[in-house]
């Protein structure tokens, strides 16, 4: 009785992370920029989840796992920044425009864009600002769901998504710049 | 700043309902911040399109022999903890089964050198010339190792039942030990060709060994290879 309850509560939970697994690993390396720590922390985050998946409550497995990981990442984010007490990891202080005034529409340009570039650029925004737009942006996470995986109040959220777009969207552009899609004056 | 928050608000599709019109106002009003919501919109879709999810095939195998790891670990705990009562029950009774054995002499129905003394000094003394009332055993041909019964003497000793024999031959008197039921000998090392114990019984050399679940000890003032020819002869039959 033991054994088969403990087998079908392990099938249900691997049905259920192999599922989001790629999505998981993707956060991971969005997030950590390094394959091996990438790896290190998914395989945390799937030990954590099992342990406390009599917890989950059901409903969206996939946001529940993410904030495991994003919780993870943030502990290990402060554990780092004690540990080298310099590196300044507080997103606010990154400052960055929140737009470029004047810029003209960019969607055709960036349309030119591959995966790696875009990614490349996603690594240049400030951890903080691209955390938020990862869980937004590429895991459809709604506010609510990003404060409660990143543990800061909505309002943070509304502004670092703001800004890491804003971020982002400059880096696509230089991006675009320096591969040739646009000239220099395009975007001025 | 309130403006651009809204206008991602709206991007990511936060937007409350009723703040819609307002938005959608500011919008009509307003060219550049409908530059902005479109480059908010391409961002989101580049994303959403170029971010692909990641297969990764190898670690989520190592993340399965992780969780197999955990699984295992539970079960032990898991039967653990439920029959905690009935194996700490079952260890009880081996320990009391353990003491009970050694306490009744049973373990390993083994015969130690060192208990012989106190064996022996329940019997009537070496030599004392006692006439014979037991039988010596089937497994003992004394006539072919041409000696002589000179006395006999049966008795128990903490529990154990022994027999002792003094026997003659030409070389002087020897004393036989045999105690039934023990098939182990303790306290002895193992002669040269292994066929024998030797050892010392009351400062004297003695040879022993097992033979159909019963032990032979053979002791007298004589060196120990003389006393495995004497036994060498006692044993055949």
């Amino acid at each position: 009785m033991l054994f088969r309850r403990t087998d079908a509560k392990r099938d249900h939970f691997e049905r259920l992370s192999e599922s989001v697994f790629p999505s998981l690993f993707g956060t991971a390396l969005r997030l950590t920029r390094d394959r091996e720590e990438a790896s290190d922390l998914t395989q945390e985050a799937i030990i954590r989840a099992y342990e406390a998946f009599d917890r989950f409550d059901g409903r969206n497995f996939n946001a529940w796992i993410l904030r495991i990981l994003t919780n993870l990442y943030i502990n290990r984010y402060r554990q780092r920044k004690r540990e080298a007490g310099k590196e300044s990891l507080d997103a606010e202080h990154a400052a960055e425009p929140m737009a470029d005034e004047g810029i003209s529409p960019d969607r055709v340009l960036l349309d030119e864009m591959v995966g790696a570039e875009v990614e490349q650029a996603l690594a240049l925004v400030p951890p903080d600002f691209r955390m938020a737009v990862i869980l937004s942006d590429i895991e459809g996470l709604t506010y609510e769901e990003i404060a409660d995986a990143t543990q800061v109040p909505i309002g943070t959220v509304r502004s670092r998504l703001a800004r890491g777009r804003a971020i982002l969207r400059r880096a696509l552009l230089q991006y675009a710049q320096e591969r040739g899609y646009i000239r220099a004056g395009d975007v001025e | 700043m309130k403006e651009q928050e809204l206008i991602n608000d709206l991007v990511s599709g936060e937007l409350p309902p009723e703040r819609v019109p307002e938005v959608q106002a500011m919008l009509e009003s307003n060219p550049s911040l409908r530059d902005e919501l479109q480059s908010m919109q391409t961002v989101r879709g580049l994303l959403a399109k170029q971010c692909q999810p990641m297969p990764n095939p190898e670690l989520w195998s190592q993340c399965r022999s992780r969780l197999d790891a955990i699984d295992g670990t539970r079960r032990v705990e898991g039967f653990v903890g439920r029959w905690q009562y009935g194996l700490a029950a079952g260890l009880l009774c081996v320990l009391l089964g353990v003491g009970l054995i050694q306490r009744n002499g049973l373990a390993g129905r083994g015969v130690s050198a060192g208990d012989i003394p106190a064996l022996m000094s329940s019997a009537p003394a070496f030599g004392s010339g006692r006439s014979a009332t037991v039988a010596p055993p089937d497994q003992l041909n004394l006539r072919r190792a041409n000696l002589q019964l000179l006395a006999a003497f049966e008795g128990r000793h903490q529990g154990r039942s022994f027999r002792l024999y003094d026997v003659q031959d030409q070389l002087g008197v020897m004393r036989l030990v045999e105690m039934p039921g023990h098939s182990k000998i303790e306290g002895m090392t193992r002669s040269f060709d292994g066929r024998y114990l030797t050892g010392t019984v009351t400062n004297m050399p003695c040879v022993a060994w097992t033979e159909d679940d019963r032990v032979f000890m053979l002791m007298g003032g004589r060196d120990p290879l003389q006393l495995e020819s004497a036994a060498d002869l006692l044993r055949q039959r």
